[in-house]
């Protein structure tokens, strides 16, 4: 190994022999007893790596809001757990922190801040309370002795009392600043809310459209057919809310402003006027020297003719658009009474300047007038008959409101004006004239107002006769009520009864009036036509009297044993006019009576004759009859009378 | 609805009345024409008032090859007094029911769909086409009867308006009948029992016996 012998002389001596050894061996842990030796392994290139990694401080390479990219779908699951396991701490200590973050709660954040800050406060308060309670390290002091010094409390009261008030007022104050703040805001926004509100409540009764920037309404009153003719539009548009002309001066001078509209409407220059519609029941007659009022023109009648348009837009809204359409409606009618009267043939109709008069019966004429009134506040007067004016309205409402067509049911028919009852004329084999019958005539809203004009003129007579019959006339007493009343038929029941001798029964008729007669119903069924006229009527109510009481006479002839030898309803007197007559005999054959009853409405013609002895036969000669003066008898009704005159003369 | 009697006439129903008339034996080509002619004249004598005019029509629809076994084929008529319907009757033997129909005149349309069933005989349609007159309570409308075009004959129908049961109005009509048209045998309606009223259909019946007779006959 090392330099050699000399021996070798033929070899030459080269080099060393080295040998290269690291010096670094493992560090050794341990030796055990038996001499082994445990190394420490050195780290290897992965776990060199994790080590100097460790070392680096990322969060500074980084930054302080970055995230760590998000974990790929590739990584362990140790890892995972990892992450879970840091959010859980971070939950945790986000919950351990959470009482001391202020929780933001919206609108109500303000609040709820100061209450958070109050709890914060109470919190720290309770707490000083329980080291003070609990423990010996806190000690409170006393500060101030409450002492009721009588003179100085009060002094120190009452300035107190004046801080106190002074800041209650303070804070009233500023509330009062803030809402007066808020109401400045609102202030400018109210017109135009204002504005609104009001539209939208004219919305609720008018038909309203906004093209462009106009609004405009519609005056028309149809529920079917076209809408929005041009003709009956209205413009709307904002009052100007300065130089307000609602603004009133008081006394003090002060403005007061009542209640504004912020809307002003422009309705159509042709209908800016106040319409009445007017019927009425005129008398044909002229007596000499008066002159026809019937197109007589009132004072101031063509007042309603001037016309500014800018007065109307001061009126309100509702008035004005209300007045509108009353004048368009009324304008409708009239327009449609004229066209039928124009087709009625077998009546005699006038017009002139907006009056219609038609000829309805006798001297009865139907008038029916259009009058006008300006455009201005104010009461009209109502003019014309009520009921006929109500009636007329009444009939044109329901034409315009029945649909032309009938109403599509779920299952899709086609549109029909036919009536329902001829909906099967194809299957039930109708003939011709069976569908004519079916469909309901067309009568024009002029035919329907003369036949109710008419009926109402004939009830308003018959009542007038009733009263008057009354008022002369009160034995037999008349009552009567109404049994039905319509627009074109009424029926009245009446009886006549005899006061105090209701025994003797009553006497009831019926007394019908349609449009063109009247006519008395008695009880058996028997017509009595009166036509159209009262005194016709008066005279068949005079009849049925004389009727009734000669009935009662005889009843009461028989109780007090009188002999009945005749009692005729049809007998006349010497005039012509129907006059019942009754002829008794007193039960001994001593006294005769004669009795005549006037339809006329005189009182009756009481005849009586004494019978002589050893007479035999009957002379009916006037002579030998004694008239009694009605009026001088005994007894203060008529049958009172009569039942004392056949009480004396009985025997 | 009334009763009705439809009836044909023919020339020697009135040949007597044409001679009772003022000698006027004119020798018309066209006999169905005069013989109208006599029976407006006849009515108008017994002071009837002309009203209007009067159609009855009749199409035979024959059910196709294909189907013949099945479907028989039927009539589909129209008469303008019952204007707004349409009857249809079918051919059945002779002891089986016959079927009926009556409906709106919408059912022509429906017809029509069914032409591969159902297709028009145009050679067999009937018309009638004249007057109607009024005469108190009775209707009486006379026409011409033609099959596609050609006169076959004339027909009348007396109508007696108020009453709708046969077996009322049997002598009446008998005798209404008699005056114009002597010796006319009087129709299957008036065996009607009692109670049993007088339909649209039995006028239908009545016109369609004459149309098939007058079919036979030619």
């Amino acid at each position: 190994m090392y330099a050699g012998s000399t021996s070798h002389s033929s070899r030459v001596h080269q080099g060393v022999q080295v040998s290269v050894e690291s010096l670094h061996e493992w560090k050794i842990a341990e030796i055990g007893f038996n001499g082994v030796e445990k190394h420490v392994k050195p780290l290897s290139f992965s776990d060199t790596v994790a080590d100097y990694a460790r070392r680096v401080d990322w969060r500074k390479i980084v930054g302080s809001n970055a995230t760590f990219d998000g974990p790929s779908d590739d990584e362990d699951e140790a890892e995972d757990k990892e992450h879970l396991v840091e959010s859980e701490k971070e939950q945790s200590h986000k919950e351990a922190i959470a009482d001391t973050i202020v929780p933001v709660a919206g609108p109500w954040h303000s609040v709820a801040k100061a209450l958070h800050e109050s709890l914060q406060q109470i919190n720290i308060l309770l707490d000083t309370l329980n080291i003070i309670k609990s423990t010996i390290y806190l000690n409170p002091l006393t500060i101030t002795y409450h002492e009721d010094r009588a003179g100085e409390s009060h002094m120190y009261s009452k300035a107190f009392y004046w801080q106190t008030k002074r800041k209650a007022l303070s804070q009233a104050h500023n509330t009062f600043e803030n809402a007066l703040k808020c109401r400045r805001k609102d202030i400018d926004d109210v017109e135009k809310n204002s504005f609104f509100k009001e539209l939208k409540k004219m919305r609720e009764s008018w038909r309203i459209r906004k093209v462009g920037n106009n609004i405009f309404g519609d005056l028309g009153y149809r529920i079917y057919g076209p809408k929005f003719d041009t003709a009956e539009l209205f413009d709307i548009t904002r009052r100007p809310s300065k130089n307000n002309e609602f603004d009133l001066p008081s006394s003090s001078g002060v403005r007061i402003e009542s209640s504004p509209s912020c809307i002003q409407v422009q309705v159509p220059l042709h209908l800016m006027r106040r319409t009445v519609l007017a019927v009425s029941i005129e008398i044909d007659e002229l007596k000499n020297g008066e002159k026809n009022l019937l197109f007589e023109r009132r004072a101031n009648d063509l007042d309603y003719t001037k016309v500014d348009p800018e007065q109307s837009k001061k009126i309100l809204w509702e008035h004005a658009l209300k007045w509108a359409q009353e004048t368009l409606v009324c304008r409708d009618i009239f327009t449609i009474l004229l066209r039928d009267s124009v087709a009625l043939k077998d009546r005699i109709c006038i017009f002139r300047d907006d009056v219609l008069v038609i000829y309805l019966f006798d001297n009865m004429l139907l008038k029916i007038e259009n009058i006008y009134y300006p455009f201005e506040e104010g009461e009209i007067p109502e003019v014309g008959v009520k009921y006929l004016n109500r009636t007329l309205r009444q009939l044109f409402t329901a034409e315009i409101s029945k649909a032309p067509q009938r109403r599509q049911q779920f299952v899709l028919l086609p549109l029909v004006t036919t009536p329902e009852q001829l909906d099967a004329r194809g299957p039930q084999a109708l003939t011709a004239e069976e569908i004519e019958s079916r469909r309901p005539p067309q009568t024009s809203l002029l035919t329907k107002l003369i036949s109710v004009a008419s009926h109402y003129v004939l009830v308003e007579k018959v009542v007038d006769v009733l009263g008057k019959y009354m008022l002369e006339y009160s034995d037999p007493q008349l009552s009567w009520k109404w049994l039905r009343s319509s627009k074109n038929f009424s029926l009245i029941f009446a009886y006549h009864s005899h006061r105090n001798y209701e025994h003797f029964g009553k006497n009831s008729f019926y007394i019908r009036v349609r449009t063109g007669d009247l006519a008395v119903l008695t009880k058996e069924n028997q017509p009595i036509d009166c036509r159209r006229d009262p005194e016709l009527l008066s005279h068949a109510l005079k009849l049925l009297a004389c009727n009734y009481m000669l009935s009662s006479v005889g009843q009461l002839a028989k109780t007090l044993a009188w002999q009945v030898l005749h009692a005729i309803q049809n007998s006349f007197d010497e005039k012509g006019d129907p006059a019942p007559t009754l002829y008794a005999c007193n039960q001994n054959a001593t006294r005769l009576l004669f009795m005549q009853f006037h339809s006329s409405g005189q009182p009756p013609t009481l005849r009586v004759r004494k019978f002589s002895q050893g007479e035999t036969t009957l002379s009916n000669n006037i002579d030998d009859f004694t008239e009694l003066q009605y009026d001088r008898l005994v007894g203060s009704s008529f049958m009172k009378k009569m039942d004392n005159l056949l009480s004396l003369l009985r025997n | 609805m009334g009763v009705s009697w439809v009836f044909e006439v023919h020339e020697e129903d009135i040949k007597m009345k044409i001679q009772q008339s003022k000698g006027r034996e004119k020798e018309s080509k066209d006999s169905a024409k005069s013989i109208v002619g006599w029976v407006e004249i006849a009515l108008e004598q017994a002071n009837a008032v002309k009203h209007g005019a009067f159609k009855v029509d009749c199409m035979p629809y024959r059910s196709n090859e294909h189907v013949r076994e099945h479907i028989a084929s039927a009539f589909l008529l129209h008469h303008s007094n019952f204007p707004e319907s349409s009857f249809t009757v079918g051919v059945t033997p002779e002891f089986a029911p016959v079927s009926r129909l009556i409906s709106d005149q919408g059912f022509d349309l429906i017809l029509g769909k069914f032409s591969s069933i159902l297709s028009p005989d145009p050679a067999g349609f009937f018309e009638v086409t004249g007057a109607e007159y009024y005469l108190k309570d009775f209707r009486v409308r006379v026409g011409t009867a033609a099959m596609n075009s050609v006169t076959k004959g004339v027909i009348v129908e007396m109508e007696y308006a108020p009453s709708n049961s046969p077996h009322q109005c049997n002598q009446l009509m008998s005798e209404f009948v008699e005056y114009f048209f002597p010796n006319q045998k009087k129709p299957k309606i008036f065996e009607k029992p009692q109670a049993e009223l007088y339909s649209a259909f039995d006028t239908i019946g009545q016109y369609l016996e004459i149309f098939v007779g007058m079919r036979r006959r030619a």
